[in-house]
């Protein structure tokens, strides 16, 4: 998505307010859990939805 | 370690006063007054230094009580140092010293008027895909912390735990 939308981490960490380290973390799936306020700033920023940007892994 | 700790400490309580009986005389106590401000201003002094790293955690040190813990985190070397000096700030430390290309972090307890505080220092290292990440906190000047040492490794990894929570 960050890709599409032609935007940097550090861009997308100052307009959601999330560090950069912990997007990082987000990239790599090595979360414990993510807010559902953090999700929709991300959203909201990216303009797209939750399940454009989670992806369920077997 | 604690055990061993407060013998040490209990040895040289009764060593001390021993020798001040003995000798009758207050040059023993002046002597020993003295060599305990030498000592602290010194620790004081070097505390923010990651040079004297080495001598605020040495075993022969006994003036410095010590705890280390080593654990593993699941993200890259890299990210977790900068995660570290994010969890550091959080958990009301203070930042001395970070080291990126060593990877270490020299950060200090608060003082307060019942303690000098506390070195904590931390080390990552990335082994065979593992990020092990080694916690020390020394105390700048005192044989026993009642358990101040652990303490700052319990808000360290409870803050470090509820940091992956984003």
């Amino acid at each position: 998505m960050l890709a599409k939308r032609k935007m940097q981490l550090k861009e997308l960490a100052e307009k959601t307010g999330v560090s950069v380290v912990n997007l990082s973390i987000l990239k790599t799936g090595k979360v414990r859990a993510v807010r559902f306020s953090t999700l929709e700033s991300i959203c909201h920023v990216l303009a797209c939805q939750p399940g454009d940007i989670l992806e369920y892994r077997d | 370690m604690q055990k061993r700790t407060v013998k040490h400490f209990v040895a040289i309580f009764f060593i001390t006063t021993f020798v001040i009986l003995m000798s009758g005389k207050l040059l023993a106590l002046y002597i020993l007054a003295g060599f305990n401000v030498c000592l602290l201003t010194f620790n004081l002094l070097a505390r923010r230094s990651l040079a004297f790293k080495p001598w605020f955690l040495s075993k022969f040190n006994i003036f410095s009580a010590k705890f280390n813990h080593e654990f593993e985190v699941e993200i890259p070397a890299d990210l977790a140092f900068d995660k570290i000096l994010e969890v550091v700030a959080e958990s009301g430390f203070k930042l001395a010293k970070a080291d990126k290309d060593k990877l270490e972090i020299l950060a200090i307890s608060t003082t307060s008027w019942k303690s000098w505080g506390e070195n904590i220092y931390f080390k990552i290292e990335e082994n065979a895909g593992q990020t092990l990440v080694r916690f020390d906190s020394a105390a700048i000047f005192g044989m026993y912390t009642w358990g101040k040492n652990e303490d700052n490794y319990k808000l360290f990894f409870e803050k470090l735990e509820d940091s992956f929570t984003i």
